[in-house]
């Protein structure tokens, strides 16, 4: 299957029938632009990603894709243009606000393994519950250890970042992400920093989880056999959604 | 959060270890400092306290014509009483005691008699040190003499002393040497009764116009709050040939331990205080910039700036509750194994003046003094509070500085 073949129409300039996909929808970013310095980096983006499914956003470096993630997570500020999260404004939103929706709704997986150094994988899972207060300590150590045994580290509660390899952190960060039950986990490159097998490994594990779990997810990536598994992907370019594959 | 913090403080623990050393060396010397230069205070105070005084006011004179009979030596030359009554006007004086101190120099013995009021100073706080015998009491014509002098000159109670012109019966004994070494005599007797010898006595009038209600020593107790105030009017009212003695001046005389004055310990103290808080900030400067990621992650999985400021500062008061309290636990142990401070040291002639032309009536005026050492609970409240103020602003400013936006710092492209 060519690359073309594998880009679903699925996410840009959802025209028509917006006020019955409105109910589904998780994320809309509307016209977004991004500017670092004079370079350009978003030139108006338009993205729709709808509850439950994976959209995979493809491209080459630099085109644009990662600062489109971080911008959907509330981490990066558009210089124009909106973006609705779970039917929230990102925009004006107070940075309280945007911590309790990011924990409330938004799991993410870094490129990088991302976890705290000085804390346990146990502890790493547990550390976005920490201001949960509908539950009990127990429960959420619990739902912790169920997640690090579904990611395969039921023997690795309590070892330290340091000791354990990169694809067992990485599952640890993907047990983590999931630890709130968001709507829609953000996958950056979540597999670039792993060897192929792995990175096909963890990239099972994660469709697994995500689909086991009703969780939507927006990875960026740049493989092509990640992107054929998702049922919508985007293409982007230059800092513009490639509406030729669109 | 405290789990966190917990781990993270061990997790970076060379760093842990220098803030708190910082903090806790702050907090020791501030603490030892303080209580050594308190006690050293306290140490000086001793010779003059003594005396039952915290002021002791005398006036430098002429030497008499002859050196024969009653004579006021150098040091203790005429206070008019209006100066005396001036003296005890000034705000802080709380009571005051007159006295006439005089050598009685004869060809075959010499006394020095002080003659003294029947303040609590005076009079009765002779009778305290009573060894045999009775007290006096400013109507008596009899007199006390020291213990050290009786038993050289074999003199006991009821024998009859010449002073002067006129023979006095001995009353009681009393170990002089109990009240220090300050303002000492061989025979004590009423101020009515010397001042009346010095009036009568021809190398008193010689050089100075003695009336029978002046004195030439006067003992002040103030007000310790506003001691230095008092010192300063009365040295003024004396003028320039005025001796005015107290814990300050003994403190100005003894320049070995001046350096360990209160003021300087707190200047010293403040000075480690600020090299800590130099230390503090950096620390915090540094964790923050080598975490700048982790805080970012923080943020990315639902931490307000709240949340991360919260626990950066939760780590750094741990750190200084630590510190403070490792800080008071080393002085503790410091302070107990120092126990106390010793001061030796001479006494000026002035205070208790002899004829130094007379080889057998010198004294030894040198004095060791101990005062314990204790702990300043209040100097540990304001070391800790400091510590904890200046961990708390250093978060706050490293926080305040600006920060990169988080996505930059997590981003895989």
């Amino acid at each position: 299957m060519s690359d073309t073949a594998m880009l679903a129409k699925s996410a840009t300039a959802h025209g028509a029938g917006r006020a019955s996909a409105a109910l589904q929808q998780i994320i809309r970013v509307e016209r977004v632009t991004k500017h670092y310095g004079d370079v350009a980096v978003l030139k108006g983006v338009d993205l729709t990603v709808n509850a439950g499914q994976f959209t995979a956003i493809m491209g080459k470096s630099g085109s644009g894709k990662s600062t489109l993630l971080g911008i959907i997570a509330g981490l990066e500020k558009p210089d124009e243009g909106q973006v609705v999260v779970m039917g929230q404004n990102l925009a004006g939103m107070s940075d309280n606000e945007m911590a309790t929706l990011r924990r409330r709704s938004i799991g993410i997986v870094f490129q990088g393994f991302s976890l705290i150094p000085s804390l346990t994988a146990l502890d790493n899972v547990l550390l976005p519950t920490f201001f949960a207060a509908e539950t009990s300590a127990e429960q959420r150590r619990q739902r912790a250890a169920d997640l690090l045994q579904q990611v395969g580290l039921a023997a690795r509660l309590n070892y330290h970042p340091a000791t354990l390899s990169g694809g067992e952190q990485q599952r640890v960060a993907i047990a983590r992400a999931l630890m709130n039950n968001p709507s829609i986990l953000l996958a950056d490159e979540p597999t670039g920093n792993l060897d192929q097998e792995t990175g096909a490994s963890v990239l099972a594990l994660l469709l697994n989880l995500s689909r086991t779990h009703g969780t939507g997810l927006l990875m960026v990536t740049h493989d092509p056999d990640v992107a054929a598994k998702a049922g919508n992907v985007v293409e982007m370019k230059d800092g513009r959604i490639n509406d030729g594959h669109a | 959060m405290l789990r966190y913090a917990g781990s993270e403080l061990i997790f970076r623990s060379g760093r842990s270890l220098v803030t708190m050393v910082s903090i806790a060396l702050a907090v020791l010397a501030a603490m030892v400092l303080t209580s050594l230069a308190s006690s050293y205070a306290r140490a000086l105070r001793v010779p003059i306290e003594t005396v039952g005084a915290d002021v002791i006011v005398q006036q430098q004179g002429d030497i008499p014509p002859k050196l024969e009979g009653l004579v006021f030596p150098h040091p203790n030359a005429l206070i008019p009483a209006d100066i005396v009554g001036q003296i005890k006007t000034i705000p802080g004086v709380i009571a005051l005691t007159r006295g006439v101190y005089m050598w009685d120099l004869e060809p075959d013995r010499y006394e020095s008699v002080l003659g003294i009021d029947d303040s609590e100073v005076g009079l009765p706080g002779l009778g305290e040190r009573l060894t045999d015998g009775k007290p006096i009491t400013a109507a008596s014509h009899s007199i006390l003499i020291d213990s050290d002098y009786a038993t050289k000159n074999h003199v006991k109670v009821g024998d009859s002393i010449k002073v002067g012109v006129d023979a006095f019966p001995v009353a009681g004994i009393v170990d002089a040497a109990r009240g220090g070494k300050l303002v000492r005599a061989d025979v004590y007797m009423p101020l009515s009764v010397a001042q009346a010898l010095a009036t009568a006595a021809p190398q008193v009038r010689a050089p100075y116009p003695f009336g029978a209600d002046d004195a030439n020593l006067v003992l002040v107790k103030v007000n310790r709050e506003q001691l230095q105030d008092v010192v300063e009017k009365v040295t003024a009212l004396v003028g320039k040939k005025g001796v005015v003695s107290s814990e300050l001046s003994m403190r100005q005389a003894l320049s070995g331990v001046l350096f360990l004055s209160q003021s300087m310990g707190l200047i010293i103290a403040a000075i480690i205080g600020l090299f800590a808080a130099a230390f503090v900030w950096r620390a915090t400067a540094t964790s923050v910039a080598e975490r700048r990621r982790e805080m970012a992650i923080l943020q990315a999985i639902g931490w307000s700036r709240r949340h991360i400021g919260e626990q950066v500062v939760i780590e750094n008061l741990a750190l200084a509750v630590i510190g403070t309290a490792a800080g008071i636990a080393v002085a503790l142990v410091v302070v107990l194994a120092l126990g106390h401070v010793s001061v030796t040291f001479d006494l000026p002639w002035d205070l208790s003046s002899t004829p130094h032309f007379i080889p057998q009536a010198a004294i030894n005026r040198t004095q060791t003094i101990t005062a314990p050492l204790s702990i300043s609970w209040a100097t540990a409240g304001i070391a800790g509070a400091g510590s904890l103020a200046i961990s708390l602003l250093a978060v706050l400013a490293v926080l305040a500085l600006p920060r990169p936006q988080p996505w930059s710092l997590l981003r895989a492209e």
